[in-house]
């Protein structure tokens, strides 16, 4: 297998030319704010050939000497076409104005219009910021990890949960990246609201299938986020008040169309708000907030290079001043150097720095912190030989540090502590991969990624019997490998155009996983704890196929596409009956190793333009474990198993100003344990169980919706608007949790309790635009 | 900023969490088995053995009256017990000796379970030290924070001192009876993993106490099985609706997959009374 993949690999580098050929190549931005346009499409001749640009807005394309006609378009903007009479080898930089008509319509996917049918690239969705912020949401806080569990094959985790579980993988199977950086907990106030403020992002792509060599750790979907560079025409801002933050967004050119910034904060003041009503409860110490700062700058040298700094920072702090405290965030830089070898290879370095941290503290008695932190270099290469072959190949490291739980009592280092050994792991990998037309009717896209982990010391490797009981210990020092993984990871898709309008695609990936969170919830915690692999603990390994067909209708106003898909996963893990999952040392020992499978059918049916634009999705899958130990080794549901999963998106744009939203999702309950009888052991009533997850919640289903009014227009320079939104509107409970207690009304006899999180949750959001 | 405060509260009033009885459709498994059979030190050993029953209306009528169950002490000639009534089967000669193995045996509908138990020297405790914690409460009205504990007092912790074989392999169970009665169903559980020399210095966090309190513990030493089995149990118990793992049966140390346990266990207790001006934690 590999072998062929190589021998198609070189092939289609080795192209003989028999006429003269130049490069074409550019960035093609915003033209009111420069901002990079990330998938804009070049066309040339009016054929199928062509390229798009890459996360830098960067093309290249290679012609053959003479007069071309050149097309440059992207989603929303109005396309520019030009004719070139390609001499030399050129530099064309094209700035696309934003076209008024597509500002408030909700598009999801397509670059080019027809580009849902024509890329070789399924499972994937592009989500427009810019239609987020009219979806409604729980608190009005507009939110893309929220948007995109309306798309099919995505399920949300729990209730007004931002963790998710895409095509049957469990929550900490997503590669969450912002600028490149792992996002490791995504999520601020118990999980109900990301960390991502819509105002500092610029694009973000799912892959859920057919996931491209570039991408690896992982195994079941990638969220690829990327911040604004920041307008480096003119200074302008955003300012958002809502119900839960406020948000300032500021941004500008340091030097006009050389270099930019981009500074975005949200704070949240439910304690701020609280103080001010006369309740005992709060005081000055009580600090309750989450808040987040997003800022980058970008440096444009020349034609050929340009330099990119970005970080995030962002922290929930709850607590009482000296008496208790806990806080736990994320922190990210990235610092990039994009370059351009020649006209047809396309360079970029990037220096990575991501930590999650938790920390809990009562007065300066006890505290307790987890947390992990990863250092990465990589470099990254897009070479393009041709219009039919995009080659991309790259070399990643990162060091990691795991603090997997340390629980210090007293100030004395005599006092009690529970400090659990910290983990260090190196993960590498090289990967190579082309973007070939093959014919003008076949595409593909086919790579290979080769990974490779190491669990490090210095530390202790332990080795345990059956009953968990340490048995041997191995020292090993800094930088030695303790153990050692490697994957070859295949990934290939295919797409054959059947007419114009329709096409049929096909893919297979392998990922592996090599980290992996430890955790009682589906939908993710605070204190949810991340580990390495290591010589107990196995990488996950999925293998996916998939298969989809797709129809454009009525001039690719209307997308249409049905997928199905199939994997096979190997090592998912379970714990042993009552594992603790906090402080622990001995939890690489608990954890049960075994098989999965998920398979599942994705519709989808979207309206592009036009007053009422919208998406319907739905999914019917199936996911199970086999793992030995649990459920006597027979098949069972994962937590996470849906078996039907349906999401209405509808906007209809009422008036110039008035935009209503609404979204309907309705899913089967997910898959828990229940008693199947009962019995007395020293006095105390104990459940009996039969069987794992042999029970469902109740359905699931909800509307919610938002009125959007632009506010009207000043002469001034701002535009200002209002969302109205209303999450739950029919106030269904639906059951967050089933427990089950003595009757209180009947001594003796059980009762199951039904716990609801949210009933109906209106709120109110103002926007400024300056 | 009234309109805002008056949707925040609104948004409050939504957000407190909502519970309702519910009804559900639980399946009836086939019953099983559940023994809890004991033999303690200088008493007499005794099973108890009933079936499992409908999980919402238990029928009160479960007990096994028609079992055989013979308990065999070590190599010496097994003990048939008496059936006393209500499942409660009852040794008329078998008293609890440390030192010694336990193999029961029931037969029952044709099928055989089979436990055995270990019954470990008795432990001893060498004191009971109340430890106050301001933080867990006590705090006056202006704070109004209370995590924990009745708002008014400060609770304390009762440190347990025991002896530990630091030979052996230990384990405990323990249980905490304030002024007569039991402040948790079941046993609290310990191994010795933190024991330092031949010291097992024990604590609750979740039992609290207050000034002027009897407080008596007890300590059970009993073999692996027995506390895999009170810990797993416990496990059961303290789950919470929102983040507690998947249910699980306790691990039995019963065969044939009957549920419940079969313990050999000695005992030791020491009563305190909480006095004010103790130590104030950390020690």
């Amino acid at each position: 297998m590999l072998k062929r993949i190589l021998s198609i690999l070189f092939l289609t580098l080795t192209f003989v030319y028999a006429v003269t050929n130049y490069s074409l190549r550019g960035v093609i931005s915003d033209a009111s704010t420069g901002e990079d346009l990330i998938g804009a499409a070049i066309s040339v001749d009016e054929s199928s050939s062509g390229t798009f640009t890459n996360s830098y807005g960067f093309y290249s394309l290679t012609l053959p000497e003479g007069e071309h006609q050149v097309t440059f378009s992207f989603m929303g903007y109005t396309s520019i076409k030009t004719e070139i009479d390609l001499s030399k080898n050129s530099i064309i930089n094209m700035e696309l104005i934003s076209s008024v008509i597509a500002l408030n319509e909700v598009t999801v996917t397509a670059d080019r219009p027809d580009n849902n049918v024509s890329s070789t690239q399924m499972s994937v969705a592009k989500l427009d910021i810019k239609a987020i912020e009219i979806m409604p949401v729980l608190f009005g806080e507009s939110d893309i990890l929220k948007t995109i569990q309306l798309l099919p094959g995505i399920s949300s985790a729990s209730e007004g949960s931002t963790g998710f579980s895409v095509r049957g993988g469990a929550n900490d199977e997503n590669l969450i990246l912002l600028d490149e950086a792992t996002v490791y907990s995504p999520s601020h106030l118990m999980g109900f609201i990301s960390v991502f403020n819509s105002d500092a992002l610029n694009d973000v792509t799912v892959y859920k299938g057919g996931i491209p060599a570039y991408y690896g750790g992982r195994a079941s979907s990638v969220i690829d986020v990327s911040m604004n560079n920041g307008n480096n025409k003119k200074f302008s801002g955003r300012a958002g008040i809502g119900l839960i933050s406020s948000r300032l967004t500021l941004e500008g050119p340091i030097i006009k169309d050389k270099c930019s910034f981009i500074i975005s904060g949200r704070r949240s003041y439910a304690d701020i708000i609280l103080k001010a009503l006369p309740l005992d409860m709060i005081t000055n110490d009580t600090q309750l907030y989450f808040y987040d700062l997003n800022a980058k700058l970008n440096f444009k040298l020349n034609d050929d290079n340009r330099v990119f700094f970005s970080g995030y920072f962002g922290e929930d702090v709850f607590g009482f001043k000296d008496i208790m405290g806990t806080s736990w965030g994320n922190t990210t830089f990235t610092g990039r150097w994009n370059h351009i070898f020649g006209n047809k290879l396309f360079s970029n370095l990037s220096v990575i720095y991501s930590k999650y941290d938790y920390g809990f503290k009562l007065s300066d008695q006890i505290s307790m912190s987890s947390g992990i932190d990863n250092y990465t270099v990589k470099e990254d290469l897009t070479y393009f030989p041709n219009p039919n072959n995009t080659v991309k190949m790259g070399l990643n490291a990162s060091r990691y540090k795991f603090n997997p739980g340390r629980l210090i009592t007293g100030t004395d280092s005599s006092d009690f502590r529970l400090i659990m050994d910290e983990q260090y792991s190196l993960e590498s990998g090289a990967y190579i991969s082309n973007k070939h037309q093959i014919t003008p009717l076949l595409g593909a896209e086919y790579g290979l990624r080769f990974s490779m982990y190491d669990q490090l010391g210095p530390g202790w490797i332990y080795s345990y019997d059956d009953d968990n009981v340490k048995t041997d210990s191995t020292w090993y020092d800094d930088w030695e490998t303790a153990q050692y993984y490697w994957n070859l990871e295949p990934r290939i898709s295919f797409n054959y155009r059947l007419t114009g309008q329709n096409s049929i695609k096909a893919s297979y990936n392998r990922m592996a996983q090599y980290l992996h969170m430890l955790s009682n919830s589906t939908s993710g915690q605070a204190t949810d704890v991340w580990i390495s692999s290591s010589t107990l603990v196995k990488p996950l390994i999925v293998d996916q196929f998939a298969l989809g067909y797709f129809h454009n209708f009525d001039d690719n106003n209307i997308e249409t596409s049905i997928e199905v898909y199939y994997k096979d996963m190997q090592n998912v893990s379970d714990f042993e009956d009552g594992t603790n999952i906090m402080f622990n040392d001995k939890i690489e020992s608990q954890i049960l190793n075994g098989k999965g499978r998920s398979y599942g059918l994705e519709l989808y049916i979207k309206k592009k333009f036009g007053k009422l634009t919208g998406w319907f999705s739905y999914t019917l899958a199936r996911t199970e474990h086999q793992i030995e130990n649990i459920n006597d080794g027979d098949w069972y549901p994962a937590k996470y198993d849906r078996s039907h999963d349906l999401s209405i998106v509808m906007n209809y744009k009422i008036t110039d100003r008035l935009t209503v939203s609404g979204t309907w999702v309705y899913y089967t309950g997910n898959a828990v344990t229940f008693p199947s009888g009962q019995y007395i052991i020293e006095d105390q009533v104990i459940p009996y169980y039969t069987e794992r997850n042999g029970y469902r919640m109740p359905d699931y289903h909800r509307m919610d919706l938002n009125f959007h009014l632009d506010g009207k227009e000043h002469k001034r320079n701002y535009t200002t608007a209002w969302d109205f939104s209303i999450y739950n509107v029919y106030n269904r409970y639906n059951a967050y949790s089933i427990y089950f207690r003595e009757s209180e009304t009947t001594p003796g006899d059980m009762e199951a309790v039904q716990l609801a999180l949210f009933g109906i949750v209106p709120s109110i959001t103002f926007n400024l635009n300056f | 900023m009234k309109k805002l405060l008056l949707i925040f509260l609104i948004a409050l009033i939504a957000l407190a969490s909502c519970e309702k009885v519910i009804n559900i459709d639980l399946n009836l498994a086939d019953p099983a088995l559940v023994v809890e059979g004991k033999v303690i030190k200088d008493s007499l050993a005794q099973v108890l053995i009933q079936e499992t029953t409908s999980y919402f209306s238990p029928d009160t009528q479960r007990c096994i009256c028609d079992a055989t169950v013979i308990i065999q002490e070590d190599d010496n000639t097994p003990d048939t017990l008496a059936h006393k009534g209500n499942g409660m089967y009852q040794s008329t000669s078998m008293y609890g000796k440390t030192g010694s193995n336990y193999q029961l045996t029931i037969i029952h509908d044709t099928e055989i379970y089979e436990a055995s138990s270990y019954l470990p020297p008795e432990p001893h405790i060498y004191q009971l030290t109340p430890i106050s914690i301001p933080a867990f409460g006590g705090f006056d009205d202006s704070t109004g924070f209370h995590p924990g504990g009745r708002m008014d007092t400060i609770p304390y912790l009762i440190f347990i001192d025991m002896y530990d074989d630091p030979i052996e392999e230990n384990y405990y169970l323990l249980k905490y009876i304030l002024n007569g009665e039991d402040v948790t169903s079941g046993y609290a559980t310990s191994d010795d993993e933190g024991a330092e020399n031949d010291t097992l210095n024990y604590m609750r966090m979740f039992s609290r106490f207050y000034l002027s309190d009897t407080v008596e513990v007890k300590a059970y030493a009993v073999d692996r099985g027995v506390y895999i089995y009170f810990e797993t149990l416990n496990d059961v118990f303290n789950s919470n609706p929102i983040m507690s793992s998947t249910p699980y049966n306790p691990h039995s140390n019963i065969s044939n997959g009957a549920l419940g346990v079969f313990s050999a266990m000695s005992v030791d207790s020491k009563t305190t009374i909480i006095m004010p001006a103790l130590p104030t934690f950390p020690k």
